[in-house]
């Protein structure tokens, strides 16, 4: 909200000695953040008036002047310009070398310099009426301001000429949801009144002296969507601009002078801070037709109804929307905005006035449904105070009637409703307010900040009983702490002093799934050299219909941002091959990790707080991906990978075959990842075609391990175990088996059949030339070592054949 | 006698120094040092001389002996030296291939480490929570129940068919979960993914990073609130960090604040990261209101305590300078490897 300093100033005094910045640092520091102070002159700032002595034709160019202009300035100046309506004697804005300005009334500020244009100098600029920011719309194409009937000479500055010499103070909204009686000068006056401890000055308008002229009939169905509705008929008004000064006043606070009854209605609301609308009484229509007669129904639109806005858009209510009606048709959207058909116009010469308050949450959703948002809607959501209504009523009549010739009240003011506001009192005491606070208020000062924000105090023993004032009951203060906080702000955050809090020497619980998250990610950073990678927890359809995903196992967001990623991930997978594809092209290898969650539908997870079903479950997951140019085999990388990181955290992985694969995985190069026997996740290649469809070029190698059924396992514990007594004999053995023998199989046989073996490596498989089609060499290097002997070679021989009988019965092997 | 001596030395000295293989080296040796070498005919000269002049010669003799012997022993080991530097030697400053390769650590889990262990050691909790929350947890039990116009200021992602679940605005859920779990006195943070529906650009990200910090105690204070963010400020960017606190309102503290630190890249002389005002907004926190702390279970006649929380998006962008909040979820190496 833009706020008029000079405004501001007729409701509350401001010291002289108070700089513009110093004042708004107050109210940031105590009430609400001023983002910005902008004085009306700074954009003027070396922009004067002038007086064209000579307009001549510039010597090499049809569409430019060359002008002599007096601009105070001593000398006068030579200044090229192509204005269309230049004319000797004529005054005009002057942007002198050094001055700021909006070039044509777009884009950035230039800044004005000594210039040639065809190479004749020009010691300025003429400006256009969009350059100093008087335009109406009715200029001509490359027309300048004509400045001749003002009664300022040369060298004045603009911004004197014009009057601007407010400064205006932009306050952030989003810090104000909860304090609606800021959304007016009036409000902000009372506020900075009780920050500087200087003196409001409220004024009262008078009280509207009712006519009969005109009968008013309101009829509200809802009450508690509609607490107050007041309204008046005014007659004799005839529609002109509205004086000077209060164009200059809406100007500065952005808002556009339309006539003299909407700026009036505009005015009141910017400065009591209550909306109020005018309707064309003469196109209310009534049952019966009945001359001067309003009849007005407040009640929720009936499904489907259409209704033409103010800003000409046709939109579509439904019983959540509250209108106000006449006899016969929808003439408002009540809180938000009026209606094309009740428009004040050119011919309007009577005047419904309306005053009314409406429930926050009607006006919140209305505004939000349609998307569309008004000054109006804006003050109703943060809940007004319905007194203003009253307030607010009589300050506008007072401002017609003193402004438009001719204009009368022509009805009774009416007012139906029902409000109550929870004004308290509530209990306060100078104990339980240092004790939220941790420092010692005078009780002298406390008081005083109360009392100065409108606070009403009672003495109950030792303990006052406090009032709310009616602005700030509607939500904003109902509690105790709430109390806390008004003394505090205005008593300065700055005057408490930092203290630590003294608690008990209690070491932190870990959280065991924190912990391994972290030792996770430091592992494979540092000991695997993996990249950590940060995805979104949203998926594209697109990315899982290539990976044959079925999206209907898919949470999906009711909202999403985009149509791109409207599924909540249950897999890591998809989003980090869209990382491999993305990074492809800048990089040879992509060794990616991320440690997110997944959400899965099916599965019940947390409690949800009411009792309600549960939410879905969500696990801690460590999500791999590698890919490297020219790599056939990226599934052994990825294992090495994840079996080294998962050794380095304690756990043995076992690596099997998968039987249960998803579509995309290559049905030869999938393996379930499992740790005492249970599954706690997979690496898998995927199918070539469907990486291909993916746009990624490499082969790629995918894996999930679950951090949360991970954690489930006892990690090893360090123990010492005593160094063997007896050396170890070490043998090397190769044979060639069936190509889908698997060495977990071939080597638990082994251990069984031959228990002083204490380590088999595998150092090298083969298959191809000289091994028979559907067979693999394997080579292993073996050790043998007993604790109690050193093994003899006879002994050593006879564990061999073991070894050679087994693999041969068992797996067909062919020793070489 | 003496004098040959001095002149073998001599002349054995000339011969080593012009010795520059270890061929011509070999046959210095042989002259001089050899068993029929030249050391060895004027040794056996000394058989000769009578006892008076062996006993004045010997001494010398003897030295000459060993000083030409270490000089030939030297010569030798400094031939050997040179001829291995030339035979080995390799270009110590070429890079070895394949180089070994380093991971990297995202910048938001960084600071989120870095402030994990702050807390840790002041005795914090490291906590956690759904990202996706019910509707419950994440606005009701925080003094947000529907309706509630300050539901408007956190554009929500709700889930489809599941109008009771969103996707969490803020860590604050984690507040009610944890007092409910655990009672108080009660010390924890809750750093984690927060979601809002925003459109993205370079300033707004829908996905983003928050750590959420809970006091709650007999006797807890704003005084107390203000200290501890200040400890954090100071840990977090230096002893010269200022913290200012100013009201601000969330529903579910009162009196709420937001915390600002004077900008650590001007030192308060305003600039564009601060928007020339010489001040940064970092810190969000509050005095838990009442309603949240019964919603966790707890009384709030006996206890009071603070919230306050951190963008660690905001502060990695910061303190990296990373000037686009959509490289964080862009999952770019040239980014990623950057940390």
């Amino acid at each position: 909200m833009l706020v008029s300093k000079k405004w501001l100033q007729e409701f509350v005094e401001l010291p002289e000695d108070l700089s513009d910045e110093e004042l708004a640092r107050r109210i940031t520091l105590s009430t609400v953040e001023v983002e910005e102070i902008s004085s009306q002159a700074a954009p003027l700032e070396r922009i004067v008036v002038g007086v064209l002595l000579a307009v001549e034709a510039h010597p090499n160019a049809d569409k430019l002047r060359v002008c002599r202009v007096d601009a105070g300035q001593g000398e006068p100046l030579q200044i090229v310009c192509g204005g269309t309506n230049l004319l000797a004697g004529m005054k005009v804005a002057v942007a002198l070398v050094g001055a700021r300005v909006k070039w044509h009334g777009e884009g950035e500020l230039v800044e004005i310099k000594l210039t040639k244009l065809r190479d004749v100098e020009s010691f300025g600029m003429i400006c256009a009426a969009n350059e100093i920011g008087t335009a109406t719309g009715n200029e001509g194409e490359r027309e300048i301001v004509d400045l001749s009937g003002w009664d300022a000479p040369p060298g004045t500055p603009l911004a004197e000429v014009l009057g601007l010499d407010d400064v205006v103070f932009d306050v952030d909204n989003k810090s104000l949801t909860n304090r609606p009686d800021l959304f007016s000068h009036r409000g902000m006056g009372r506020e900075v009144g009780a920050l500087l401890g200087t003196t409001f000055k409220d004024r009262r308008p008078p009280v509207v002296s009712e006519e009969t002229e005109y009968e008013v009939l309101v009829n509200v169905t809802d009450i508690a969507a509609c607490p107050r509705y007041m309204g008046v008929v005014l007659d004799g008004i005839r529609i002109e601009t509205s004086p000077e000064w209060m164009q200059k006043r809406l100007r500065a606070v952005g808002v556009r002078p339309v006539n003299i009854v909407v700026d009036v209605t505009n005015y009141v609301m910017l400065e009591i801070g209550q909306s109020l609308h005018a309707f064309d009484a003469a196109k209310l229509e009534n049952v019966l037709s009945k001359p001067r007669t309003i009849e007005i129904e407040v009640r929720p639109a009936v499904s489907g109804e259409r209704f033409v806005t103010l800003d000409d858009t046709e939109r579509e209510l439904g019983p959540s929307d509250l209108v106000i009606r006449d006899a016969k048709k929808a003439v408002a959207l009540a809180g938000v905005m009026g209606g094309h058909n009740s428009e004040i116009g050119e011919e309007t010469t009577t005047v419904f006035l309306e005053s009314a308050n409406f429930h926050p949450s009607w006006i919140r959703k209305t505004s939000q449904r349609l998307g569309l948002r008004s000054e109006a809607s804006l003050r109703y959501e943060k809940g007004l105070d319905p007194n203003l209504s009253d307030l607010a009523l009589r300050r506008a009549v007072e401002l017609l009637l003193e402004l438009v010739p001719g204009a009368r009240v022509a009805s009774p003011v009416v007012d139906v409703g029902r409000f109550e506001l929870k004004q308290g009192p509530i209990p306060f005491s100078l104990e339980r307010l240092d004790q939220k606070l941790g420092v010692n208020i005078p009780v002298d000062t406390a008081i005083g900040i109360l009392e100065r924000l409108g606070f009403g105090l009672k003495q109950d023993g030792e303990a006052y009983l406090v009032t709310i004032p009616s602005w700030r009951a509607t939500k904003d203060i109902s509690i105790f702490e709430d109390l806390v906080e008004e003394v505090a702000r205005i008593y300065g955050y700055e005057r408490i002093p930092p203290t630590l809090p003294r608690m008990d020497l209690r070491p932190p619980t870990p959280d065991p799934m924190r912990v391994l998250e972290r030792r996770v990610r430091s592992i494979l950073a540092e000991r695997f050299a993996a990249t950590e990678t940060y995805n979104y927890s949203f998926t594209s359809p697109a990315t899982l219909a290539y990976l044959g995903e079925d999206a209907a196992r898919y949470i999906q967001l009711a909202n999403p941002i985009s149509k791109e990623r409207p599924y909540v991930a249950r897999t890591l997978v998809p989003n980090l091959l869209e990382n491999v594809e993305k990074n492809q092209r800048q990089t040879d290898t992509v060794r990616l990790f991320e440690v997110a969650r997944t959400y899965v539908p099916e599965i019940p997870g947390d409690e949800n707080g009411e009792g309600g079903s549960p939410l879905p479950h969500q696990d801690h997951v460590l999500g791999l991906v590698f890919a490297k140019k020219g790599d056939i085999f990226p599934f052994r990388e990825l294992k090495r990978l994840c079996a080294g990181a998962l050794r380095a955290l304690g756990y043995t992985p076992t690596f099997l075959p998968m039987s249960d694969l998803a579509s995309w995985m290559h049905p030869g190069r999938s393996a379930a990842i499992t740790v005492d026997g249970e599954a706690v996740g997979y690496l898998a290649e995927v199918l070539p075609q469907r990486a291909t469809d993916l746009g990624i070029e490499a082969k790629v190698a995918v894996g999930e391990v679950n951090l949360s059924l991970l954690a489930a396992f006892p990690a090893r514990e360090l123990t010492y175990h005593p160094i063997p007594p007896f050396p170890s004999v070490k043998r090397d053995l190769a044979f060639v088996v069936n190509k889908d023998v698997t060495y977990t199989d071939l080597e638990l046989a082994m251990h069984a059949a031959a228990p002083l073996l204490v380590d088999v490596e595998l150092f090298d498989t083969y298959a191809g030339k000289g091994i028979p089609e559907g067979k693999k060499s394997l080579a292993l290097h073996l050790e043998f070592r007993a604790d109690d002997q050193t093994l003899s070679s006879e002994e050593v021989d006879a564990c061999m054949e073991s070894l050679r009988q087994v693999l041969t019965a068992r797996f067909s092997a062919t020793m070489r | 006698m003496h004098q040959k001596f001095d002149e073998l030395k001599k002349a054995f000295d000339a011969a080593l120094s012009a010795a520059q293989d270890k061929d011509i080296l070999e046959s210095v040796r042989t002259e001089f040092l050899g068993r029929k070498g030249r050391l060895a005919d004027l040794m056996t000269g000394l058989k000769d001389l009578s006892e008076d002049e062996r006993r004045a010669v010997g001494p010398s003799a003897n030295e000459a002996k060993r000083a030409m012997e270490e000089a030939f022993a030297r010569a030798e080991s400094e031939l050997r030296s040179r001829a291995v530097r030339e035979e080995e030697w390799i270009d110590v400053t070429a890079p070895v291939f394949p180089e070994e390769s380093i991971g990297h650590i995202h910048p938001v889990t960084l600071i989120q480490q870095k402030l994990e262990d702050l807390f840790i050691s002041m005795g914090f909790m490291v906590l956690d929570g759904p990202e996706l929350e019910s509707d419950y947890y994440n606005f009701t039990a925080l003094n947000m129940p529907p309706d509630h116009p300050a539901r408007d200021m956190q554009d929500t992602f709700y889930i489809k068919g599941h109008p009771d679940q969103v996707m969490r605005t803020q860590t604050s859920p984690v507040q009610i979960r944890a007092m409910r779990k655990y009672g108080a006195p009660i010390r924890m943070i809750a750093p984690g993914r927060c979601f809002r529906n925003e459109a993205t650009d370079a300033r707004h990200e829908h996905t983003f990073y928050q750590l959420e910090g809970l006091v709650i105690d007999k006797g807890i204070t704003f005084s107390h609130m203000k200290g501890v963010m200040e400890a954090v400020a100071v840990h977090l960017f230096g002893p010269d960090t200022k913290l200012r606190l100013m009201p601000k309102f969330y529903p579910f503290v009162e009196p709420g604040v937001r915390g600002e630190l004077n900008c650590f890249l001007c030192a308060g002389e305003g600039c564009r990261v601060c928007k020339n005002t010489g001040w940064l907004e970092a810190m969000p926190g509050g005095m838990v209101h009442p309603r949240v702390l019964e919603a966790g279970g707890l009384d709030p006649n006996t206890y009071q305590g603070f919230a306050f929380g951190f963008g660690l998006s905001r502060l990695a962008m910061l303190k990296y300078g990373i000037d686009d909040s959509r490289l964080m979820q862009s999952g770019d190496v040239r980014f990623l490897a950057q940390f």
